[in-house]
């Protein structure tokens, strides 16, 4: 299902669409309270962004020095090329700890790789321990944002999941009643975990460490509660420098919910004293878009998620309307490098308005990128047939002044006597479905021209 | 023999290295007033900021 065709579902209630999209508004403004109170910001985004390229131009070098630091301290490092691999090295050391109780921190990796229908497949169930994830994975959902997966839902909704599932009071819509039954619910998990699956924000090649940030703390509980914590990250998460990862948990915070910092920046090093550390290293189509000059610099992306909360697209269509791990603008040059068919429709969803660009806090260049992604795809033959079509004939008419000018008569006459259900038919025009066209002039503006200054 | 996932990756990798700027110093950032900042954050999340000379000065 397309793009449109989803966000039509979702818009359907327009009431949840509005909330939605003031609510993410909200958080946008936020950010920008915060960043104008760091005069260095722009600074810092220009130093984030140089030190990805970097970092990216001799990943290679980086992975390696990474996986000496990290083997040095006592980590077992791991190398998955794909979704596949990672979920196979995750369940082996699962099996090898004959561990049945397993918890998960926020990570959007394990959701890409679809972590959580595999290893129920393979009979482990698993329990995601971030509030906002718990909440999704009871309703058996996606996130529908990178920082804020269940803003989709209402107080209403959380509350009928939790009546279902967590035996509340039907009917009790309290935050605070609701979030302590999660709480309740979740600590019971925490305390018998034998595995702690967490997602990676930053890893330090200097030092060979991971950095997770959290609200909620959930993922230092449960890795140290856990004999045996498996970190999974893309292999973009890389920089440097111990030094480095100030600049990036400068913005990473303000950048996605407008806080100074995470509540919690924890740096993981190596193991405790009898307990195991792994970390997964995944490349799932990375050193793919690597190789592609025009995209490559979405791989600098720290999925801190403004550029959703910023983008009058996704703030009125959802999260799910994209049908990718990653949605928004970073997810819509992210999803046609893993496949450009399925994903088709989604460098389309944007205005190219820009200001998804305008907030990264690592300069990712996103319009300029979905722009381009509609040429690579209209050139892959990818796009509907009539949108083909109507593209093809609008480039004629528009090449020819003396047709263009015949085409607007047309149309200025055609559009008076025309019916309104023709027009407007969803079918055929649903530029128009929550639109009305504009009343047709009488004239064109080179007609009114030529009238009102005739020449002397 | 079958490349591991590992020696895949370092080469596909390896394969996609560009020119690229080299990796800038990490400034200090010292220029601004911690005290004032400090202040401005704790006001706009609700917190009130008491400052006194010494700690002998404290409300007991």
């Amino acid at each position: 299902m397309s793009h449109p065709k989803r966000a039509e579902i979702f818009t359907r209630d327009a009431e949840r669409t509005t909330w939605h999209d003031e609510t993410l508004w909200f958080v946008r403004q936020k950010r920008d309270k915060a960043v104008y109170a760091v005069p260095e910001f722009q600074e810092l985004r220009e130093l984030a962004s140089q030190i990805k390229t970097h970092t990216l131009s001799r990943l290679a070098d980086y992975l390696e020095q990474f996986e000496a630091q990290a083997k040095a301290n006592g980590v077992h490092v791991h190398w998955a090329s794909n979704a596949e691999e990672h979920n196979a090295i995750v369940l082996d050391i699962i099996r090898q700890q004959n561990a049945t109780s397993i918890v998960k921190s926020k990570s959007m990796l394990t959701e890409e790789c679809h972590l959580n229908p595999y290893l129920l497949r393979h009979g482990v169930e698993i329990v995601d321990t971030d509030l906002g994830e718990r909440i999704v994975q009871l309703r058996q959902e996606s996130p529908s944002h990178l920082v804020l997966p269940a803003i989709h839902l209402k107080k209403e909704d959380v509350g009928a999941t939790f009546f279902k599932h967590l035996g509340t009071a039907e009917g009790e819509v309290d935050p605070q009643v609701l979030t302590e039954a999660a709480r309740q619910h979740l600590r019971a998990r925490f305390l018998a975990a034998e595995v702690a699956i967490s997602g990676v924000n930053f890893a330090i090649a200097e030092t060979g460490s991971v950095v997770v940030c959290t609200n909620e703390g959930n993922a230092d509980l449960a890795v140290n509660l856990a004999r045996v914590h498996i970190a999974s990250m893309g292999i973009e998460k890389l920089i440097p420098r111990l030094s480095d990862l100030s600049v990036f948990t400068r913005l990473l915070a303000r950048s996605a919910t407008g806080q100074p910092a995470t509540t919690y920046t924890s740096h993981f090093s190596r193991p405790a004293a009898g307990k195991e550390l792994h970390v997964i290293l995944v490349d799932n189509g990375r050193t793919q878009q690597l190789g592609r000059p025009d995209f490559r610099a979405s791989l600098k992306c720290i999925r801190c998620g403004a550029c959703m909360n910023t983008c009058p697209v996704y703030r009125r269509s959802g999260g799910h309307s994209y049908d990718f791990t990653v949605p928004g603008p970073i997810g819509a040059i992210l999803s046609p490098n893993i496949d450009m068919r399925q994903h088709a429709s989604l460098p389309f969803a944007s205005t190219l308005c820009g200001s998804c660009t305008d907030v990264c806090p690592v300069k990712i260049d996103i319009h300029t990128q979905l722009y381009k992604w509609r040429q690579v795809i209209a050139a892959a033959d990818e796009i509907p047939a009539s949108k083909k079509w109507s593209m093809r004939l609008l480039s004629r008419v528009l090449a020819r002044p003396a047709m263009y000018e015949l085409g607007g008569k047309f149309a200025r006459t055609s559009l008076r006597f025309v019916p309104h259900a023709l027009t407007h038919a969803p079918g055929y025009n649903p530029w128009a479905i929550a639109r009305e066209l504009p009343e047709p002039p009488p004239q064109s503006f080179r007609e009114w021209f030529k009238q009102t200054n005739p020449k002397p | 023999m079958t490349a591991t996932a590992r020696e895949r990756i370092l080469a596909a990798t390896r394969a996609n290295h560009f020119e690229a700027n080299p990796l800038p110093t990490v400034p200090q950032f010292t220029g601004n007033d911690s005290v004032e900042r400090f202040t401005e954050v704790l006001q706009s999340i609700g917190g009130k900021l008491c400052a006194y000379q010494h700690a002998s000065h404290w409300p007991k």
